[in-house]
C-alpha cells in the first residue's frame, strides 16, 4: 500500500490504476472524488445550509437547483456535497479506531493465549451477541449526545469482530516455524509481535479497514436516519434520507440522491476491500 | 501382456507455458509402470491429464488409446464420465483429505459401485470391497477421522476400485504414511494389480521405491522424459546422467559414505530450459552440443531409451562405487553436552503420553539420531530441548561446554541450543529480507549486522542473497538460510527436526553434506531427528529409536541399523523401500 | 457422556451470556443522562410526590444490584415494567408489535435464503464465469446498501411510480398482509441475501477445491453424487454463520419498519429511543438478545447433528 500513499508522479498513478480490474478502477476513482468532496466541501458548497422557506420544495431540474430543494428549500446538490464530510469522516475514524483496538486486544490474545485470551474472547462474545446496529442505536440513542458519541460507540461495537479476526490471524501464524525460531532465539514477545507478527497480518488488517469503512458508513447513516447522532438540520446523507422520505412525491431526488451516494460510497469501499483480500488472501502474505 | 492404455506425445500446458512435453506411455495389464520425478517434474500432471482432472487453465493434448479405442484428452465431462472409475481410477496422496470428513466410509465406497438398487446387496458389495483391501465390514459404519492413515488409504483404494477400473493411477499413494504402513499399502496395491489384472501407474519421487515396486519406469525431469526402461536395468545401469546422479544422491541404507553425490543447482521450470537438453545446466558431463537442441529419446534396445546424446557411453560406463566413510571416531559420550533423564510429557487433553521416561545423551561433537514414526514423540523431544514445550517431569541438563546462564530449571540458555525445522516454506518470515532475518539472529549472539555475508558464505550462499526475500529462494536455499539463522548466535547444539525430509533428493544431499561439513568445522553437536533410516545412517554416530513416546533401543548407528535388537527397529528397517534389492 | 457434558457446558455458557447481557441492558437505565426518576416519569408532571412515588416503586433508593435483581426477577416472570410513554404494561406493548416483526423477518429470511443460497452455490460452481461475476457484483452492492436506502428506492419505484404495492399500512387479511409486507421484506432480504451469497459461495468454493471432490470425480461418481458430498460439507460453515445472519436481520428490521411505517418491534424501539422510553428499550433489547442467543444455541446443536467430528470432539 505504501506505493499508493507515497507521492508519485501522476503518470505512474494512472498507469497503475489502468492495470486494475474495471470495478476496482471505478472504486478508486469514486474514493478520490469523495475525498475531494470531503476536503473541498466548504468551498464547493458554501451555502449548503441556507434555507429558503419561501421557495419550499422544488423538483429536480428547477433553475438554479439541478437536484431540486428539500422541505426547507435547501439545495439538494449543495447539501449532498456538504454532507460528505459527516458521512465519511466518522466511518473512517470508526474503522481505524476499531482496527486499532482489534490489534491491541487481538494480537496479544492470539499470541499469548491463556487468561488474557479467554477474557478477550468473552468480551467479544458479549458484544457480538447483539446486532451492532441495534446496539449502536440503543446505546447512542439512550446516551444522547452528538455525532462523536455515536462514533465512539461504534468504535467499541465494531472492535470485537476486528479483535476476533486479528486473533485468529495471529493464532494461525503462531506456530509457523519462523515465529518459533524467534522464540528459540529468545526474542521478547513485544519484539516478536511488532517485527514478525504484525507485518504478516498487516494485509488482513488493511483489507478489513476498508470493509469496516463500508459497514460503518451504513451504520452511521442508519443512526442519523433514525435521528440519532446528528443534530436536526445538519448536512448529512442519512438525515437527508429520512427528511426526504416525505418528499417522495414532490422531489424524489431529495432522498434518492443521498441514498445513492451512501450505496456508491459503501460499494466502493467494499470493492477495494474485496480486491485487497483477493490480492493478499491466498498464498504467502505479501509484505506491506 | 495386453496393452490397456497407450499415450503418444502427451503434452500438458498452461497459459504460463509447457508443463509436460512429449511423453509416451504404454500400460500393460497386470504390470506397474513407475513415473519417477522430483517436484516440478510434472509427474502429477501426467496423472491428472490421464484422468481428465487437470486444473482450470491447464490443457492436455496427445494421442491416447484406451482399451483399443481413442480417448480425447481435451474432451469434456461427456468423454470422461464413462471412463473415470470404470476404466481409469486415480488414487491421491493424502488419505487424510481424500475422503469426505462428514460421511461414513460405507456410502463413500458404495457411491462408485455400479447401480445396485437393493440395500442388502449394496451392503454386501461394500463389505466385499472392504474385505478385498483387508478391512472389517464394520469400517463401513465409521467416519474417516475415526481411522488411521493406513486404514483410510485402504478405504480410498476400495472406493477407487469399486467400479472395476483397468488402470489405477496412484499419485504418491504412500508419501503421507509412516514407513511400516507404506509397505503394507504398496503390497496391497501389488496384490490387487495381480488379482484384478490391472495396469498400475505408480507416481513417485522415490527411485528405490520405483525399483522395488515397478516393472518399468519413466524418469521425468522438467516435464521431459529423460530415461525409460525396465526398472531393474535402469537402476543398475542408468543410461542418463540425471538418473545416475539421482541414484547416487540417494543416501544408501546399508553403509555410510564419505560424502553424498550431489546435483548442483535446482530443478528448473520447463519454460526456462526449452530447446535444449533440460538437464544441461546441472549435468557434470555437459558439452556445448547439449545446449544446441533438444535430444530425442534414443532407443537403446531391450526396451530401454535415453534422452542423452551420450547415452551409449553412459550405459557402457562402469557404475562408480561410492567412497565409504571411515569408522566414526572422536565422539565423546563420556563427556556429554546434554543429558536428558526421565523426561515425560502429556499434552493437555491427550490420553497417551507424548514422552514417557525418555533418557538421552549427546556427547561433545557428536551427532545423535532420533528415529521413529509419527506419534513417536521425537518432535516433542526436539521442542522440549529448545524450550518450545515444557516437560511434565524429568530433567534436561546442559553440561560441558554448554553452561546455561543461571536457569536452575535447566531450560536451555537460548543461544546455546538452536533448531532447524522441517518445512522450508514457512521457515523464514516472508515479510523480512534474508539479511534482516540473519541480522536479528546475529544480534542475539552480540554480533554485528556486518557479519551477514560471512554467515551466508558459511552455508554456501552468495552475499547478494541478503537483499532477497524468502519467496525468491528455492526450498533448499531457504533451508540453508534457516541453518544460518540457527548458527548465528553461535550455538553448541543444533537440533534438526526432519530438516531435510521436505526436500527433493538432489537438494537433500546438498543440505546433508552441508550439515556434515558445518559439524566438523564448528565442532557442533547435533540432534538429528528423522523418519528416514538411510538419512540417519549417513548422519548419526549414535541412534535412539522411539516408539509411542518411549526409547525402545539405542546404540552406535552401525550396530542398531545393521543388527537391530528390538522388533520395532527390525520392522522399521524391513520397511525401507529398496532394502531387499540394495544389497546386490 | 462426552456429548452430554459438552451440551451441558454449552447451555451454561448461553445462560451466563444472557445473564451478562441482561445486566448490560439493565444498566441502560443509568446510561441515560439526567435523573433516573425523572426519566422514568417521562412526560408526566414532575412533582416531588410523583418523583418520590417513582423512586418507591422502582426501588431507586436501593443499591444498584438489588434494583437489578428486582428487574430481572420481574423479567423472568414476564413483568417488564410500565412504558414511560403510554403507561401500559411493556409486555402488552410488545405483544401488540411482535407478530408483525415475526412475519416480516421470517418472510425476509425465507426470501434471502431461497435466493441467496442457490445463487451462492451457482456462483461457486461457475467460478470465474460471467454468471459468477454478476452474482458477486450484486452481492457487493447488496451488502453495501443499507436496508432503508433499498426500501426507499423500492417504495419510490414500485409504490409511488408504478403503484403496484401500497405505500404504507399493514393489511387486514393474510393475503393483504403479504401484499403489504412484500416490499419491506424484499428491502430487508436484499442485504441478507447478499450475505448468504458471500458465505455460501466461499464455503462451496473451498469444498470444491478439496481433495475429496477430486477423488470423488476421479472414481466416476455422478455430478449429483459429488454435489451431495460437497454440499453437506459446505453446509457446516453456512450453518455456523446463521447467528451473523440473524443479527443482520434484527438490525435491519428497525430501519425497514421505520421506512415503511410498520408498527413492529423495530419501529417500537426507534420510537422509544426518541421518547427516552427506557423500559421499552430495555425490553426490546432483551427480547432480541434472548432470540439471538437461543438461535446460536440451536445452531450449535444442529452442527452437532451434521458434523460427526464435532460430535466426537465436543462443542468448543
Amino acid at each position: 500500500m505504501s506505493a499508493v500513499a507515497v507521492p508519485l508522479a501522476r503518470p505512474r498513478v494512472v498507469r497503475r490504476l489502468r492495470s486494475l480490474p474495471g470495478a476496482v478502477q471505478a472504486a478508486w476513482v469514486v474514493i478520490a472524488v469523495l475525498a475531494v468532496m470531503v476536503l473541498a466541501g466548504p468551498w464547493l458548497a458554501p451555502h449548503a445550509l441556507a434555507q429558503d422557506v419561501l421557495l419550499g420544495t422544488v423538483p429536480a431540474g428547477s433553475p438554479g437547483h439541478p437536484l431540486g430543494t428539500d422541505a426547507l428549500g435547501r439545495d439538494v446538490l449543495a447539501l449532498t456535497i456538504a454532507g460528505t464530510r459527516s458521512a465519511l469522516v466518522g466511518p473512517l475514524v470508526i474503522a481505524l479506531g476499531s482496527m486499532s483496538l482489534g490489534l491491541l486486544l487481538g494480537a496479544p490474545a492470539g499470541y499469548r493465549g491463556g487468561l488474557l485470551d479467554s477474557l478477550v474472547g468473552r468480551w467479544c462474545d458479549l458484544v457480538l451477541a447483539l446486532p451492532p446496529i441495534l446496539l449502536a442505536i440503543v446505546v447512542a440513542g439512550v446516551i444522547g449526545g452528538g455525532y462523536w458519541v455515536s462514533v465512539a460507540v461504534l468504535v467499541v461495537l465494531f472492535s470485537p469482530s476486528d479483535t476476533r479476526m486479528i486473533r485468529s490471524a495471529v493464532l494461525a501464524t503462531r506456530h509457523r516455524p519462523y515465529l518459533e525460531a524467534t522464540r528459540v532465539l529468545g526474542l521478547s514477545t513485544p519484539k516478536v509481535l511488532v517485527r514478525h507478527v504484525l507485518p504478516n497480518i498487516a494485509p488482513i488488517a488493511l483489507t478489513n479497514v476498508f470493509l469496516d469503512v463500508a459497514f460503518a458508513l451504513v451504520a452511521m447513516s442508519s443512526l442519523s436516519y433514525l435521528g440519532v447522532g446528528v443534530a436536526p438540520g445538519a448536512a448529512d446523507w442519512g438525515r437527508q434520507l429520512s427528511d426526504g422520505r416525505d418528499l417522495l412525491f414532490s422531489n424524489p431526488a431529495a432522498s434518492v440522491v443521498p441514498g445513492v451516494m451512501i450505496i456508491v460510497a459503501a460499494v466502493a469501499a467494499n470493492v477495494v476491500g474485496d480486491w485487497l483480500a483477493d490480492r493478499f488472501g491466498v498464498g504467502e502474505a505479501v509484505s506491506a | 501382456m495386453s496393452t490397456v492404455l497407450s499415450a503418444r506425445d502427451l503434452q500438458v500446458r498452461s497459459g504460463a507455458g509447457p508443463i509436460v512435453t512429449g511423453v509416451d506411455l504404454d500400460l500393460h495389464a497386470g504390470t506397474t509402470l513407475a513415473v519417477v520425478g522430483e517436484s516440478g517434474s510434472g509427474k502429477s500432471m501426467v496423472a491428472k491429464a490421464l484422468s481428465g482432472l487437470l486444473p482450470r487453465g491447464v490443457h492436455a493434448t496427445g494421442q491416447v488409446e484406451l482399451a483399443g479405442a481413442p480417448l480425447d484428452l481435451a474432451g469434456g465431462e461427456r468423454t470422461w464420465a464413462p471412463v473415470r472409475g470404470r476404466q481409469i481410477a486415480l488414487l491421491l496422496q493424502d488419505p487424510f483429505t481424500s475422503l469426505s470428513p462428514v460421511h461414513r466410509c460405507g456410502p463413500q465406497v458404495a457411491a462408485a459401485l455400479p447401480g445396485t438398487p437393493d440395500r442388502a446387496q449394496r451392503r454386501g458389495a461394500v463389505a466385499a470391497a472392504l474385505a478385498e483391501v483387508g478391512l472389517d465390514p464394520d469400517v463401513a459404519r465409521r467416519y474417516p477421522f475415526e481411522l488411521s492413515g493406513g486404514m483410510r488409504q485402504r478405504v480410498a483404494i476400495a472406493a477407487a476400485l469399486a467400479a472395476g477400473p483397468q488402470v489405477l493411477l496412484a499419485d504418491e499413494p504412500t508419501t503421507a504414511l509412516d514407513v511400516t504402513t507404506q509397505r503394507a499399502i504398496l503390497d496391497l496395491i501389488g496384490e490387487l494389480r495381480t488379482s484384478r489384472g490391472m495396469a498400475v501407474v505408480l507416481i513417485t519421487h522415490d527411485l528405490e521405491l520405483a525399483r522395488e515396486r515397478a516393472d518399468d519406469l519413466v524418469v521425468l525431469y522438467a516435464g521431459r522424459v529423460l530415461e525409460t526402461g525396465p526398472a531393474r536395468d535402469v537402476m543398475s545401469r542408468p543410461a542418463h546422467p540425471y538418473t545416475k546422479a539421482l541414484h547416487e544422491a540417494n543416501p544408501p541404507l546399508e553403509h555410510k559414505v564419505a560424502a553424498l553425490a550431489v546435483i548442483e543447482g535446482n530443478v528448473p521450470r520447463p519454460a526456462q530450459v526449452a530447446g535444449r537438453c533440460v538437464f544441461a545446466d546441472r549435468c557434470p558431463k555437459v558439452q556445448d552440443v547439449c545446449r544446441e537442441g533438444e535430444p530425442a529419446l534414443v532407443d537403446l534396445g531391450a526396451g530401454r531409451g535415453s534422452a542423452c546424446l551420450f547415452a551409449a557411453q553412459e550405459l557402457a560406463a562402469a557404475p562408480t562405487a561410492p567412497e565409504l566413510a571411515p569408522p566414526v571416531l572422536g565422539t565423546d559420550r563420556a563427556a556429554p553436552v546434554v543429558q536428558i533423564t526421565g523426561l515425560s510429557k502429556t499434552y493437555a487433553g491427550a490420553t497417551t503420553r507424548a514422552l514417557d521416561d525418555v533418557n538421552l545423551l549427546v556427547g561433545a561433537g557428536e551427532c545423535v539420531g532420533v528415529v521413529g514414526e509419527s506419534g513417536s514423540g521425537k518432535t516433542t523431544l526436539a521442542r522440549c530441548l529448545v524450550g518450545l514445550e515444557r516437560a511434565d517431569g524429568g530433567q534436561i541438563r546442559f553440561l560441558g561446554p554448554l553452561t546455561p546462564t543461571g536457569d536452575p530449571a535447566g531450560r536451555p540458555a537460548h543461544r546455546l541450543v538452536q533448531i532447524v525445522f522441517q518445512d522450508p516454506y514457512s521457515a523464514l518470515d516472508p515479510a523480512l529480507s534474508i539479511g534482516a532475518t540473519l541480522a536479528e539472529a546475529l544480534a542475539v549472539g552480540g554480533r554485528p549486522r556486518t557479519d551477514v555475508p560471512e554467515l551466508l558464505d558459511l552455508v554456501g550462499l552468495p552475499a547478494t542473497y541478503a537483499r532477497r526475500r524468502p519467496h525468491a529462494l528455492s526450498g533448499g536455499e531457504r533451508q540453508r538460510v534457516a541453518i544460518a539463522r540457527a548458527l548465528a548466535p553461535g550455538p553448541s547444539l543444533l537440533v534438526c527436526d526432519e530438516s531435510v525430509s521436505a526436500l527433493d533428493v538432489s537438494v537433500q544431499a546438498q543440505v546433508l553434506n552441508l550439515l556434515h561439513e558445518l559439524r566438523a568445522r564448528l565442532g557442533l553437536s547435533l540432534v538429528f531427528i528423522s523418519h528416514d533410516m538411510a538419512v540417519v545412517r549417513q548422519m548419526a554416530d549414535h541412534v535412539y529409536v522411539m516408539l509411542r513416546g518411549r526409547v525402545v533401543e539405542d546404540g552406535p548407528t552401525d550396530q542398531v541399523l545393521s543388527r537391530p535388537a528390538h522388533d520395532y527397529t527390525r520392522a522399521l528397517m524391513a520397511s525401507v523401500p529398496g532394502r531387499a534389492t540394495q544389497e546386490q | 457422556m462426552r456429548l452430554a457434558a459438552s451440551i451441558g457446558r454449552r447451555l451454561v455458557a448461553t445462560a451466563t451470556l444472557l445473564l451478562a447481557l441482561s445486566f448490560l441492558v439493565f444498566s441502560l437505565l443509568y446510561l441515560a443522562p439526567g435523573d433516573v426518576a425523572r426519566n422514568l416519569l417521562g412526560a408526566r408532571p414532575a412533582s416531588p410526590e410523583s418523583l418520590a412515588a417513582i423512586r418507591e416503586k422502582f426501588g431507586l433508593d436501593q443499591p444498584f444490584l438489588t434494583q437489578y435483581w428486582h428487574w430481572l426477577s420481574g423479567a423472568l416472570t414476564g413483568d417488564l415494567g410500565e412504558s414511560v410513554r403510554s403507561g401500559s404494561q411493556v409486555t402488552d406493548v410488545l405483544g401488540q408489535r411482535v407478530g408483525l416483526t415475526l412475519q416480516l423477518t421470517v418472510l425476509a429470511f425465507v426470501i434471502a435464503l431461497g435466493v441467496g443460497a442457490p445463487a451462492g452455490i451457482r456462483a461457486a460452481r461457475r467460478h470465474g464465469s460471467v454468471q459468477d461475476k454478476t452474482i458477486v457484483s450484486l452481492a457487493v452492492v447488496g451488502v453495501a446498501a443499507p436496508g432503508f436506502a433499498v426500501g426507499l428506492v423500492l417504495l419510490y419505484v414500485f409504490a409511488v411510480m408504478l403503484g403496484w404495492f401500497p405505500v404504507y399500512g399493514t393489511g387486514d387479511t393474510p393475503l393483504d398482509r403479504l401484499w403489504h409486507l412484500a416490499l419491506p421484506a424484499v428491502a430487508l432480504a436484499a442485504g441478507l441475501a447478499a450475505l448468504v451469497v458471500k458465505v455460501t459461495r466461499t464455503a462451496v468454493l473451498r469444498e470444491l477445491e478439496s481433495d475429496y471432490v477430486t477423488f470423488a470425480r476421479a472414481r466416476g461418481l455422478t455430478p449429483r453424487a459429488v454435489a451431495r458430498l460437497y454440499l453437506t460439507n459446505a453446509a457446516i460453515p453456512v450453518l455456523t454463520s446463521a447467528g451473523l445472519l440473524l443479527a443482520f436481520l434484527f438490525g435491519g428490521t428497525i430501519l425497514v419498519e421505520t421506512t415503511f411505517s410498520l408498527p413492529g418491534l423495530g419501529s417500537l424501539l426507534a420510537e422509544s429511543i426518541t421518547f427516552k422510553d427506557i423500559p421499552v428499550v430495555q425490553a426490546v433489547t432483551l427480547v432480541v438478545a434472548v432470540v439471538i442467543s437461543l438461535a446460536a444455541l440451536a445452531v450449535d446443536l444442529l452442527t452437532l447433528a451434521v458434523d460427526p467430528r464435532v460430535r466426537r470432539a465436543g462443542l468448543t
